[in-house]
């Protein structure tokens, strides 16, 4: 049993998350968030309506699903297009993502879902199109790395609160320099070119600003730390660029990795 | 005075709320929120004689009258006709509006108006968002000027991108920047996170944040100016500020230091639309 699921995820092109699917099967990840999804400020979702915002392979779903979430529904594009791809790479970016996790979307979510025997509901939509008359009202909405790849991350925001009725945990990446800096302003790192996709990456001050702004306030948040690499992603084993960056890193979040913040909300408007 | 004059004095008398500081004719000038008078010759405009110029964000419409009086063979000046059209923040939606009005007294237009006879102009105005351009609404344009809109976007690269798509030459961008995340203090495109309240005001970027951003959209970058302030006309509630205290001290003194004057500091960049 566990030989035919071990093809099926060394068949799939690129794993996002690293899942552990059987005693002996554990996905080769992008990232690893097992070290600390403990740490991550969990409301309490038993008996719960959740919603797995850009869910990918689907691991903060599954974990709503084991942490006794009465329902999970898991959003995700359904294509590559979907992407808020910068202008200059707009017409290249589909094909790239293509060639290196494969032309479907959405693979490594369903071997996942099967072999957990979940009963997780995915749904092909991107974030901008949430809205109560769609998918309806959650008790719990959570969404992880999600905000630096979107043009409008506000946009995002407001969309995911029309459809939070209780709370929302938020964990994005953060940029460490710009939050030492500036700790009270809420300040943004600019992009918007190239492979990375990525648009605004924010400061600790500004990703509780993002939330706030988009109508909700802050009921609390946990120190910064570090997304781990997982064995798939070429940074496994860095050759970082600087070993004062790298001391810096694992000093201020306790890991190396790609720093992160998370705070839980609340609707304020 | 001439009756002529009289006349025109009176018309802008009767407009609720300037918003530009504009010089109509001889001796008057209309009391607007901003006045550009002083910071117009300073920016790295492109020549514009014989050609299709854009103002978005036109508001009274100080740069597009600008745009005309340099030799501009068409211009149009697109700015949202209600003020409900605004990107308000959520907990600003409800009341943002309802208190614009006030002061605007439901005459959106009426400055441009004004001015624009005033000037016999043959500026264009058009009704519609930043988001709403594209070549099948407004056809393309050889200049675009976008002056201090920016920063009340929610999502300010859409709405360059939008611009990219009626631009075929040049695009004259001058926005508020954030001084003290500029050079000589610091470099890197970033941009300051504001999404609440009245003020309308989202994302202020640093100089090269605003750079970043025009890049981005697709644009190659081009002669730059500034910074350097925008002074407040004498209907803003700033002109009259006698604000004291270490922090607003240390503000006009690094907006004199840096931007030559006190007022709101502006960066501008011309660049040219990339294939």
């Amino acid at each position: 049993m566990s030989a035919s699921l071990r093809e099926e995820v060394d068949a799939n092109p690129l794993w996002y998350h690293t899942l552990e699917l059987a005693a002996d099967v554990t996905t080769p990840g992008y990232f690893d968030l097992r070290p600390i999804v403990e740490r991550l400020p969990w409301p309490d979702v038993r008996g719960k309506r959740c919603l797995d915002v850009g869910t990918y392979d689907g691991f903060l779903a599954f974990e709503l699903e084991r942490r006794g979430a009465l329902e999970v529904v898991a959003l995700d594009i359904p294509d590559h297009e979907d992407w808020d791809w910068p202008p200059e790479i707009r017409s290249l970016g589909p094909q790239y993502l293509a060639s290196v996790a494969g032309p479907e979307k959405g693979v490594g979510f369903r071997i996942a879902r099967e072999a957990l025997g979940s009963s997780v509901e995915k749904v092909d939509m991107t974030v901008y199109d949430l809205g109560p008359e769609r998918v309806g009202a959650f008790d719990v909405v959570v969404c992880g790395s999600l905000l630096l790849h979107l043009r409008d991350p506000l946009r995002a925001l407001e969309a995911i609160r029309s459809v939070c009725s209780g709370e929302f945990m938020s964990s994005e990446e953060i940029d460490l320099r710009l939050s030492i800096r500036h700790p009270r302003r809420a300040v943004a790192r600019l992009d918007g070119t190239g492979e990375q996709l990525q648009w605004w990456v924010p400061n600790v001050a500004a990703h509780k600003r993002m939330v706030f702004a988009a109508g909700f306030e802050i009921l609390r948040s946990i120190r910064p730390y570090c997304d781990s690499f997982g064995v798939a992603h070429p940074a496994h084993r860095p050759a970082l660029r600087s070993i004062h960056r790298r001391a810096a890193r694992i000093l201020l979040t306790g890991s190396m990795g790609v720093p992160h913040a998370a705070l839980l909300a609340r609707p304020r408007v | 005075m001439t009756a002529e004059l009289r006349d025109i004095q009176a018309e802008v008398e009767q407009v609720p709320a300037w918003y530009h500081s504009i010089e109509l004719a001889p001796g008057i000038v209309t009391p607007g929120y901003f006045d550009l008078r002083p910071i117009v010759g300073e920016l790295p405009w492109p020549d514009v004689r014989g050609k299709r110029c854009l103002d978005v964000g036109s508001y009274d419409g100080f740069y597009a009258f600008e745009l005309e009086r340099r030799g501009a063979a068409e211009v149009v000046a697109a700015d949202v006709a209600d003020h409900r059209d605004w990107d308000w923040p959520p907990d600003a939606r409800e009341q943002g509006p309802a208190r614009v009005e006030r002061f605007t007294r439901g005459e959106r237009t009426r400055g441009f108006d004004v001015a624009r006879r005033a000037l016999s102009s043959a500026v264009e105005r058009r009704s519609m968002t930043i988001y709403e351009l594209s070549p099948e609404t407004v056809g393309l344009f050889d200049i675009v000027v976008c002056g201090s809109l920016l920063l009340h976007l929610r999502d300010p690269m859409r709405g360059l991108e939008a611009i990219r798509t009626v631009c075929r030459g040049s695009l004259l961008s001058i926005e508020e920047i954030r001084l003290s995340m500029s050079p000589p203090f610091k470099r890197q495109p970033v941009a300051e996170l504001d999404g609440s309240g009245e003020g309308v005001q989202w994302w202020v970027p640093s100089v090269s944040g605003h750079r970043q951003m025009v890049r981005t959209a697709g644009f190659a970058l081009g002669p730059t100016a500034g910074p350097f302030a925008v002074r407040f006309g004498p209907s803003h509630p700033a002109a009259s500020d006698t604000a004291s205290g270490w922090r607003s001290l240390r503000r006009r003194l690094l907006q004199r230091a840096l931007a030559g004057a006190v007022g709101v500091p502006h960066a501008a960049v011309l660049a040219k639309a990339r294939a």
